[in-house]
């Protein structure tokens, strides 16, 4: 019951039993918390005209880095006896220092600052609106408004330490990268022999083949290397998002992928991006910097979502890829995921997988148990057994159990050479 | 602090003067009872804050029963002022407590212990005023006062909590 109810019925009950009973004392104990109502009802909040001002520390920062944030609010109405000011934080942010509330007394023009210190979680975050309370000193009559504060920061994802991931896909493009292009001339692979030609350098003559050819000069080729078109896809259907305790396996994800961008972007790659979930977003490719801090805003409003038409990988949209360019796709992978995956690479795009082990990453959260090492053990053979399939399909896997380094894991797996050679059958 | 220092002291008054009432009427019981509630006001000053309004609710009940009961009038009046002032401190202490941060709190403390001095006193003088004077009305003009007074109050009322939200 709100306090003015409260003593409004008091007051009411007060006066009709005095007038009831006709009795005077009864109607005397009545004045007191008349004065007070009346007190109350006197000096009031009449009007709010409040400016709002938030400064942040800066608009986009790493997972974990502390944030000061700024939240001045001016009065530019009448003096204001009480004012309570809310400043609710958004979810992913944690309050480290400071306070977001304040109970204050504001003076025509008088401006308050609440100051303090927050730390997040990977995110795109708009702050919401201020909520503020103002009053009388006795608290009885108030007026709640809420003001439009403007703000955004983006907590961009923690990126894990990789080195140069080899690529191989069947097309390049016409710069020098490091990318196999499979074609001759200067690089520093042995490709080839031909012909020799006027202007060919000396050192590159294959004498032992001349020789067995006599007066014939034959001249060694190397294979180009050149920057490729490579587009990362990142699963973020919820169905494949598995969550143990406080974590999730998404997460896990979305670091792989930042560093693989920022991997494939340094190396002089043209790197696009795929958040595949509750809908599609998609980052345009490009290189460098620029292409980097996309990609990056891109990981950290990426968020799992369920949608009827993207629940499996039937509807990646190819047309987002150039033909025969490489493709990474970073998935825990589920049951559905194998046919998609080998009608893709039927049509010629390269594909690399880094899967995230969701039933080790779910096994540890587990408490160890006879029932839960049994499941655990089918659960990993239906996955090795598809992942297999996958292989075999000429489709190189990574399986990631994101509890070991994503490094050496990349390099572990990837030091074989691909299986090019397979046969494809849709 | 100066606020809960007050409010044990508005507290501890509240139940003195309403059990001293009370009591020189021999109403051992009732004072009895007055002292266990003021007791439970005085022990719950935690989260829960539902005590103040009962205690109010009880404090002026038994100023109205005492009064009825023919009791000392003067320290029945005492006792709703004081009443009215510890609900409000106690209210004023969990705003306090229920925000992070306080600025100028000294400031408003001052003022607001200023304007419950002011409301309490103008209590005290006019209630003091009208229980000595003696006005005899009819009883229409009487039944025209109490529908005046409760339509006003509700009309004022409304009206006040439309502008507020």
């Amino acid at each position: 019951m709100s306090r003015i109810l409260l003593l409004s019925s008091l007051i009411c009950g007060m006066l009709l039993l005095g007038l009831l009973t006709l009795h005077g004392g009864l109607l005397a104990l009545t004045i007191p918390p008349l004065i007070y109502l009346a007190a109350a009802l006197l000096h009031g909040p009449k009007r709010l005209c409040l400016r709002t001002d938030r400064s942040l520390d800066a608009d986009r920062v790493s997972q974990d880095t502390p944030i000061v944030i700024r939240l001045s609010i001016t009065n530019e109405g009448p003096a204001l006896e009480t004012v309570t000011i809310r400043d609710h934080l958004p979810e992913s942010l944690e309050l480290e220092d400071g306070d977001t509330q304040l109970l204050t007394s504001l003076s025509p023009g008088e401006t308050v600052t609440l100051e303090y210190t927050v730390r997040g979680r990977r995110g795109a975050i708009d702050f919401q609106d201020v909520q503020v309370r103002a009053s009388d000193h006795l608290d009885l009559l108030s007026r709640d408004t809420t003001l439009p504060t403007s703000g955004h920061l983006t907590i961009l994802p923690e990126m894990l330490k990789l080195r140069r991931v080899m690529i191989r896909p069947l097309r390049t493009l016409s710069y020098v990268g490091p990318v196999p292009a499979r074609q001759g001339g200067s690089g520093v692979e042995f490709f080839g022999v031909r012909d020799h030609q006027p202007g060919d350098p000396l050192r590159w003559i294959n004498w032992r083949a001349s020789a067995r050819h006599l007066p014939e000069l034959f001249t060694n080729e190397f294979e180009q290397e050149r920057i490729a078109d490579v587009g990362l896809i990142l699963d973020a259907r919820e169905r494949t998002n598995t969550k143990a305790k406080d974590k999730a396996l998404f997460e896990y994800a979305v670091r792989a992928t930042a560093s693989l961008a920022a991997t494939f972007l340094s190396d002089g790659n043209r790197v696009g991006l795929l958040v595949y979930g509750g809908f599609l977003d998609w980052t345009f490719p490009g290189y460098g910097k620029v292409q980097r801090e996309r990609l990056l805003r891109a990981l950290a409003r990426a968020e799992t979502g369920e949608s009827m038409v993207f629940e499996s990988l039937d509807y990646i949209p190819t047309r987002y890829f150039p033909a025969r360019s490489q493709i990474v796709m970073v998935s825990p992978l589920c049951r559905d995921d194998l046919q998609p995956l080998t009608r893709l690479r039927a049509r010629g795009y390269e594909i690399l997988v880094i899967s995230p082990d969701p039933v080790a990453f779910e096994a540890n959260a587990l408490t160890p148990q006879p029932a839960v090492s049994l499941a655990t053990r089918i659960a990993r053979l239906e996955r090795t057994l598809m992942l297999r399939k996958i292989q075999r399909a000429g489709i190189r896997t990574v399986d990631w159990q994101v509890d070991q380094p994503f490094d050496r894991t990349v390099h572990t797996s990837l030091s074989r050479q691909p299986q090019r050679s397979r046969a494809i059958k849709v | 602090m100066m606020i809960t220092k007050a409010l044990f002291a508005s507290i501890i008054l509240t139940t003195f003067v309403t059990a001293l009432a009370y009591g020189l009427g021999d109403l051992w019981i009732g004072a009895l009872m007055i002292v266990g509630m003021g007791s439970l006001w005085l022990l719950e000053q935690g989260d829960w804050g539902r005590t103040a309004p009962v205690a109010l609710i009880s404090f002026i009940g038994a100023a109205v029963t005492g009064l009825w009961l023919g009791l000392a009038s003067g320290l029945l009046l005492l006792s709703v002022v004081l009443a009215l002032s510890t609900w409000d401190l106690d209210h004023f202490a969990r705003r306090l407590r229920g925000v992070d941060q306080v600025e100028k709190a000294h400031d408003l403390e001052r003022r607001h212990v200023g304007r419950l001095i002011v409301v309490d006193t103008l209590g005290l003088i006019l209630g003091g005023a009208a229980l000595t004077l003696e006005i005899r009305l009819d009883f229409y003009t009487v039944l025209l006062l109490a529908l005046l007074a409760v339509l006003g109050l509700s009309q004022g009322i409304r009206l006040l909590r439309r502008e507020g939200s």
